[in-house]
């Protein structure tokens, strides 16, 4: 027992090379230089009415097991997620497209070859990445965490604008009832609009979206033929919009397309 | 022989390790992230509930909405019961801004916004993520004990433990290093066009601002490949920042402290983020991410920066002058 007390109460030899190594109590101007002493001396050994308390003692260990495990899963979260690419539905996007002809002419491949052999690349990454991550999974889910920062990866010249239209009859003309930031056509735009909607819909643009984009549509329809009992069809589609640049002064007029056309249901 | 030692040696480390993390300090920055973080949940979800935005978005579309998710509840929920889902949170939050109850009403302001963005996830961003991440330490934190009700009227003001300043220190570097590394494409990769921003700044589903004039095309380039540069930068950021907490021993660590320290590295950083935040919040309407990203700034500046900042800004403008 007494062995046993005084290898607990033992303060670990502290060498230059640790010292370097690990950040030590709060600086000048910190206002705790008093209390930082005392709670090093906590951390190397618990004072002696707390060796009796066995939480006591082992609180700042697992205080820093939980940081050290936080912190490998958090950072390992970082890295990444490519699962997306693994369906290479997406890889036939226009922008998607240009980005391979920058690459593949960069490495000095043809294109083909050079998408073939980056998709597997990225099913070895994604495996790997997946199993290291394993362990530290329920954590991360159980918490709610999340580490993924991909945010506007790209920045391309084509981009796409939500819009919706409606007709009172299959051969009446198609009017524009809501057009993603245009005043002029603004039906529920309070809602449509809002960020969390807006970034909704911004995926739908996406191929691997269609399924949620044709719903959504749906949803959306709903809305108008609630809006206005002569609605009989609802159109919703993107408008693709090249931007200008200065390599692209006077871009071609933006082209209405991937539609999803709506009618609506019988009483 | 080596074995012991180098057991020693470790001991040393890991007990040096847990001095620095459960040393005690004034909360005042933990402080102003809840105040900031909260204050951020507060406007965002009030601007959701009060759009309308909300009810079609939160709603599964068995329902009449867009989600295809359930979340957290059976069914889904209905529109009233989204109204009494969203107030809930943003009650919870009105109570972790001004601190009172604050570890309970951080709880629950935690698992409310879960609940919120788990609703519809394609309706989230990673402002929900960043959220979530910095609400769930400041539960383990004692971020009430100061600039609180708590603190004033309760008695339960005082020092708090360093650990969870230093896990917000830790995401920061993260959310700036993992937001650089995805930026892969040949836009933004110093050597090609340098024109992410260009294009970006004009999305229309993004953008405050309808078309930018052809002169402003070098002004991009140059913010496209400072942002860049300040992104993947963000674990020499983080490292700065922690090398700057410690004091080292080695000359070379040192002198890398002393060259951070000289340049401001971490001062200059900060002010580079604030810069970059402020102007995509000017240019851009991308939600909570902005806000949720500067909620967390107080936790890098430390007990020290804050403590002068407050001395700077308590001194009045006529003395600073």
């Amino acid at each position: 027992m007494a062995k046993r007390r005084k290898r607990r109460g033992k303060r670990p030899p502290t060498t230059a090379k640790a010292a370097d190594q690990v950040p030590s109590g709060p600086r000048a101007g910190s206002t705790v230089e008093s209390t930082a002493a005392a709670t090093a001396d906590r951390a190397r050994g618990p004072e002696p009415a707390a060796r009796r308390s066995g939480l006591a003692r082992w609180l700042p260990h697992l205080i820093g097991a939980f940081v050290v495990f936080h912190v490998a899963a958090s950072s390992l979260s970082m890295i990444p997620s490519l699962s997306r690419a693994l369906d290479r539905r997406a890889w036939a996007d226009e922008r998607a497209q240009r980005e391979m002809r920058v690459w593949s002419a960069r490495f000095g491949m043809e294109q083909r070859a050079f998408e073939d052999e980056l998709y597997e690349v990225v099913v070895t990454y994604q495996t790997v990445r997946d199993r290291a991550l394993t362990p530290f999974e329920p954590y991360m889910r159980w918490t709610g965490q999340r580490q993924s920062w991909l945010m506007f990866n790209a920045g391309t010249q084509s981009s796409d604008r939500f819009g919706v239209r409606a007709r009172d009859c299959a051969s009446c003309p198609w009017e524009t009832i809501y057009l993603h930031a245009d005043p002029a056509h603004a039906w529920r735009a309070h809602q449509l609009g809002h960020p969390r909607v807006r970034s909704m819909i911004f995926r739908w643009g996406w191929p691997s979206y269609a399924e949620r984009y044709d719903a959504g549509c749906r949803a959306i329809a709903n809305l108008a033929f609630l809006d206005d009992p002569d609605t009989q069809y609802v159109e919703c589609g993107f408008s693709r919009t090249t931007l200008h640049s200065p390599d692209l002064p006077d871009p071609p007029p933006p082209e209405w397309g991937r539609t999803v056309v709506v009618r609506r249901p019988a009483p | 022989m080596n074995r012991p030692l180098n057991r020693s040696a470790t001991q040393g480390r890991w007990a040096r390790f847990l001095a620095y993390l459960t040393a005690e300090e004034d909360a005042t920055p933990l402080a102003l992230v809840r105040i900031a973080c909260a204050t951020t949940v507060v406007l965002h979800l009030g601007s959701f509930l009060l759009s309308g935005a909300a009810d079609v978005a939160l709603v599964h579309r068995e329902l009449g909405g867009l989600s295809f998710s359930y979340g957290w509840f059976d069914g889904g929920l209905s529109v009233e019961g989204v109204h009494l889902l969203l107030v809930g949170v943003i009650v919870a939050a009105v109570f972790s801004a001004l601190g009172l109850f604050s570890r309970p009403a951080l709880l629950v302001t935690y698992l409310g916004y879960r609940a919120v963005s788990e609703l519809n996830p394609s309706a989230r961003g990673s402002y929900d993520n960043l959220l979530v991440d910095i609400l769930f330490l400041l539960v383990l934190s004692g971020a009430g004990r100061a600039l609180s009700i708590d603190a004033r009227y309760r008695g339960k003001g005082g020092l708090t433990a360093r650990w969870p300043r230093f896990l917000m220190m830790v995401q920061m570097g993260l959310l700036y290093f993992g937001s650089g590394i995805g930026k892969a494409s040949s836009t933004w990769v110093p050597g090609g066009p340098a024109s992410a921003l260009w294009f970006i700044l004009q999305q229309p589903t993004w953008a405050r601002f309808p078309g930018l004039p052809l002169w402003a095309y070098p002004l991009t380039q140059i913010a496209t490949t400072t942002t860049w540069i300040f992104e993947v930068s963000g674990l020499v950021f983080l490292f700065a920042l922690l090398i700057g907490e410690s004091e080292p021993v080695s000359p070379r660590l040192q002198r890398i402290k002393a060259f951070f320290a000289r340049i401001r590295f971490v001062e200059g950083y900060l002010l580079f983020g604030l810069a970059l935040h402020l102007g995509i919040e000017l240019t851009m309407e991308v939600g909570a991410f902005s806000w949720a990203s500067l909620a967390l700034y107080p936790a890098a500046l430390g007990p020290a920066r804050v403590a002068k900042l407050r001395a700077w800004l308590a001194s009045g403008p006529r003395r600073r002058g």
